[in-house]
């Protein structure tokens, strides 16, 4: 089972698209494989995520290579040790000084500039038990604070409805919808709510003789640092790769199949008394 | 022959004890109602969000409360009212304004019950400073 958020590695390759475009210098990408590495290792030792430190710490490594070219034998076997070991204490005694340095030059720069780098991601875990998926909003953000702040007493707004017009015009744009359901399976309502960091979008279909809905949700935040949703499950479930840009999350939930997967601002989910490879099939049938 | 009667209702009994502790033990905790829950915080205005699997005459938060992170652990902060129940519906998603409860600079988070169909789910927020 991958034990990781396919979309931060998506971010990762964002990233380092972005250094390759010119539209990030080194020092910003580094500074960024800092924040993230120094944000994973103040988690409890069994929650770190190894494969993203790695990850983390081959962009850095990437992004110094000029440096690196140049560097000593000592240098670049350093580096090797690093990346091989992702041990804590080795990685905080290696960058405390040099790296947090750099951090808040990096930082007072931004703040300087007015420029603002964010960085969004949901960092998955499970609960003891394995009988909650959650998925907790993360984010890093450089420069000015961009986060959305919720108005006080706000008041959501609510729409259920079968008229897909009607739910478009409710949130303003066309949301991602499954073409295709499995047999029997019929539109009951189209449910959308939001306030002013979060919109929920849940697409219910019912089926004569059943009484439990297959449902697609869909939650967007403007404020990802503040979300956090538990998922019910049987057991721990796994990745699957069903896409090249879709990875999701499939276990059950008392024997019924369920999907979740995430991008950086959105939680999408879809289950319900089906097989899993309906489930599947539904899944990639949204767009 | 009296003692074989005996031995085997020992048996019986340890072995009923054992299978009832065993199915205690693995017991399903995962929801048969709920799919999803949250709460989430910000500026001191809460959001809450359920969506269940079957059709239910009422979701609601039954009970919340706020804790706050002192001295390295979270401690009992306040009772907050709970938010208005929905009827007849698969969704929830709702706000309530819990500002008046909290200071600024303290760090907080929220634990929501939600209630629906029998079933009953607890959820914590993300911590967040006021």
């Amino acid at each position: 089972m991958c034990a990781h958020t396919p979309q931060k590695f998506q971010e990762l390759v964002e990233l380092q698209e972005n250094y390759e475009k010119g539209r990030i210098d080194r020092e910003t990408v580094s500074d960024l494989m800092e924040m993230a590495i120094d944000a994973e290792l103040t988690k409890a030792d069994v929650e770190i995520d190894n494969a993203w430190l790695n990850a983390c710490i081959d962009l850095m490594a990437y992004v110094d290579h000029a440096d690196l070219e140049q560097a000593s034998e000592q240098h670049r076997t350093t580096w090797k040790v690093i990346r091989t070991g992702i041990r804590k204490e080795r990685w905080r005694k290696h960058t405390r000084t040099i790296g947090r340095t750099a951090c808040a030059v990096a930082c007072a720069v931004l703040v300087i500039t007015g420029v603002s780098i964010s960085w969004r991601w949901f960092r998955p875990s499970q609960s003891t038990d394995e009988q909650v998926y959650t998925l907790t909003g993360e984010q890093i953000q450089l420069g000015a604070d961009q986060r959305a702040t919720a108005a006080q007493g706000d008041t959501p707004l609510e729409c259920h409805t079968t008229s897909l017009q009607e739910l478009c015009d409710f949130i303003g744009y066309i949301p991602p919808m499954p073409s295709w359901t499995p047999e029997g399976w019929i539109l009951k309502e189209y449910a959308a709510s939001s306030n002013e960091t979060m919109q929920n979008v849940t697409m219910i279909y019912e089926k004569a003789g059943t009484s439990y809905i297959l449902a697609y949700d869909f939650t967007q935040t403007n404020d990802v640092a503040s979300l956090s949703t538990d998922y019910y499950q049987d057991d721990t479930g796994e990745y699957i790769q069903l896409r090249d840009d879709l990875y999701v999350y499939l276990a059950t939930n008392m024997d019924q199949p369920c999907a979740v997967w995430s991008t950086a601002n959105s939680i999408s989910s879809a289950s319900g008394p089906i097989t899993q490879e309906e489930l599947i099939t539904f899944v990639l049938s949204i767009r | 022959m009296r003692k074989l009667i005996c031995l085997v209702m020992v048996l019986v009994t340890a072995l009923t004890a054992v299978v009832w502790t065993a199915s205690a033990e693995i017991s399903p905790l995962s929801s048969e109602v709920f799919h999803r829950a949250s709460v989430s915080c910000s500026s001191g205005t809460a959001t809450f969000s359920a969506r269940v699997n079957i059709q239910c005459s009422s979701i609601s938060v039954t009970s919340c409360t706020l804790q706050k992170f002192e001295n390295g652990s979270w401690v009992f902060a306040a009772t907050l009212a709970t938010p208005e129940s929905k009827s007849n519906t698969y969704t929830y998603f709702t706000t309530k304004d819990y500002s008046s409860s909290m200071s600024t600079g303290v760090t907080y988070r929220i634990k929501a019950t939600f209630e629906a169909g029998g079933d009953s789910v607890t959820t914590t927020s993300k911590s967040f400073t006021y």
